[in-house]
């Protein structure tokens, strides 16, 4: 009986590695825009992440000189600015129209490039995300969570598409007109266009948060809900197994947790690969955008002290309309973070 | 219907700009019947398309993604099928081997294993020597142990 035991165990440990040959969970490879910043380590999300933030904080320099030369030239703009308004009497009107074009003239081409980078980053993550998707979804379905993964799916799938689209269709052009209705405002200063500026900001953030929440509690939902009913599925197979043929029913419960346990390792790696692919490709637009962000914040603060009030109120429309596109890269890369997550939590 | 809001959002905020520049541009007794008159242009952008929408238009967003997911997780569970089925194989062939050796059988066995339900096996194909005590000794053992039936036992050589 010890011999017979012994030999089970032995057949078991071979048959371990078996199937994480057979079982080809793979995650899709990170595409160039993210081959940078990603980490050679990928087998350890702290070790990772550690170097991904090396990476990331090390290709901030040419960044910030780039932001710094922008905010030097606007601070000189609104320098100008103030000076005109001084000896300008009465064409005070003039002056500010003036100085508000020249302005959005230095800020909109930096908008620009960010707006289209913030576009890409989103449609890149989007089709890295169909790739993704599908690999850890196989990889839940092997491990018995076969109702929890096909939901997931579903509901990943669909929000992605509808983010993406709304992103691409509608957000992105927002960002534009909030950008120009600014321009408007600053120019003419009237307040219908302050309003409606405020409209349209409050239209993209409020279309993120919501789309962001109904996404989290649908996955949160399903997590649990599917989870439970795959755990108990998952426990009934058990039984049903051990009561076969003695022999038979061994070798098949012996299989099944052999399995269970290398796709259970082989879904957390294409996870851990996953979702340190996603960060690298979501980490250097993210600092683009944000260090102009946050530049335009400063540059708004320091023309507060001389600026006229349509002139630092511009620099922070722009620096809003930033603030607007790091909340739509954000949620593309965390729509994608949570899913991979609520994936790799697994059954039960 | 992305599409739609979106031109919109344009005319609602075009209408916005033409009405701030015409009022900041006139002066006089006719400012404020022209602020009245913006706000009414204004009223009716903003209004009519809202009145005229259409909700169930909105169902045709992508929720129809169920289809493509049960096909995945299947393909998911079929993966764990073979890598299952392949471990049974071997195991149960394994075990042949090793009860045949106790019996100073030298043979060479192929484990087939179902196709469909659980991947238990089905069918077993022994090639190679063994006494005919041994051979019986081994037909029971595969039909109690591992509940392959004496019919599906192939015996060659």
């Amino acid at each position: 009986m010890k011999q017979m035991r012994l030999f089970m165990i032995l057949i078991l440990l071979v048959a371990l590695a078996v199937p994480a040959q057979a079982a080809e969970i793979t995650p899709p490879q990170v595409p160039e825009s993210g081959a940078r910043m990603m980490p050679e380590d990928t087998g350890s999300f702290s070790e990772g992440f550690r170097q991904l933030l090396e990476k990331g904080i090390k290709s901030l320099r040419p960044e910030l000189t780039a932001a710094t030369r922008v905010s030097m030239a606007v601070i000189a703009a609104v320098m100008i600015l103030c000076l005109l308004h001084t000896f300008t009497g009465k064409v005070k009107a003039v002056a500010d129209l003036a100085g508000c074009v020249s302005i959005a003239g230095i800020l909109l081409q930096t908008a620009d490039s960010m707006i289209a980078l913030g576009a890409q980053t989103v449609r890149q993550l989007s089709e890295y995300g169909k790739l993704l998707c599908p690999v850890m979804t196989a990889a839940l379905a092997a491990q018995g969570g076969t109702t929890a993964s096909a939901a997931l799916y579903a509901g990943t799938a669909a929000f992605d598409t509808i983010l993406s689209g709304l992103i691409a269709n509608l957000l992105v052009p927002l960002v534009y007109l909030f950008l120009a209705l600014a321009v408007a405002a600053g120019a003419v200063g009237e307040d219908v266009l302050k309003k409606m500026r405020d409209l349209v900001k409050s239209a993209v953030s409020w279309c993120l948060k919501t789309l962001l929440m109904i996404f989290t509690t649908y996955m949160g939902i399903t997590g649990v809900v599917s989870g439970a009913t795959d755990a108990v599925t998952l426990k009934a197979t058990k039984v049903t197994i051990s009561s076969v043929v003695p022999v038979v029913g061994g070798i098949l419960s012996d299989a099944s947790e052999a399995v269970l346990v290398s796709v259970g390792l082989a879904k957390n790696a294409a996870g851990i690969y996953g979702i340190l692919a996603v960060l690298a490709m979501f980490l250097e637009p993210f600092l683009k955008i944000g260090t102009q962000y946050l530049t335009l914040r400063v540059t708004a603060a320091i023309c507060g002290i001389f600026g006229t009030k349509s002139a630092v109120d511009l620099i922070e429309d722009f620096s809003s309309g930033m603030g607007l596109l790091l909340a739509m890269t954000g949620s593309a890369c965390l729509l994608l973070l949570i899913s991979t997550v609520c994936f790799m939590k697994g059954v039960g | 219907m992305m599409g739609g809001l979106g031109q919109y959002m344009i005319s609602v905020a075009a209408a916005a700009v033409i009405c701030g520049v015409v009022s900041k541009l006139t002066e006089g007794s006719w400012k404020e019947m022209l602020r009245l008159l913006c706000g009414l242009v204004l009223t009716v952008t903003v209004l009519r398309p809202l009145a005229g929408a259409n909700p169930e238009e909105w169902l045709e967003l992508p929720f129809s993604y169920s289809n493509s997911a049960r096909a995945i997780a299947q393909s998911g569970e079929n993966m764990a099928r073979e890598a299952m089925a392949d471990i049974i194989k071997s195991e149960a062939e394994a075990y042949i081997l090793d009860k045949a050796a106790a019996l100073n059988a030298d043979i060479t066995v192929e484990v087939i294993v179902a196709d469909e339900g659980e991947p238990v096996p089905a069918a077993v194909r022994i090639r190679g020597q063994a006494s005919p005590y041994a051979r019986r000794r081994l037909e029971s053992i595969v039909q109690t142990e591992l509940g392959i039936g004496k019919e599906d036992q192939q015996w060659t050589g």
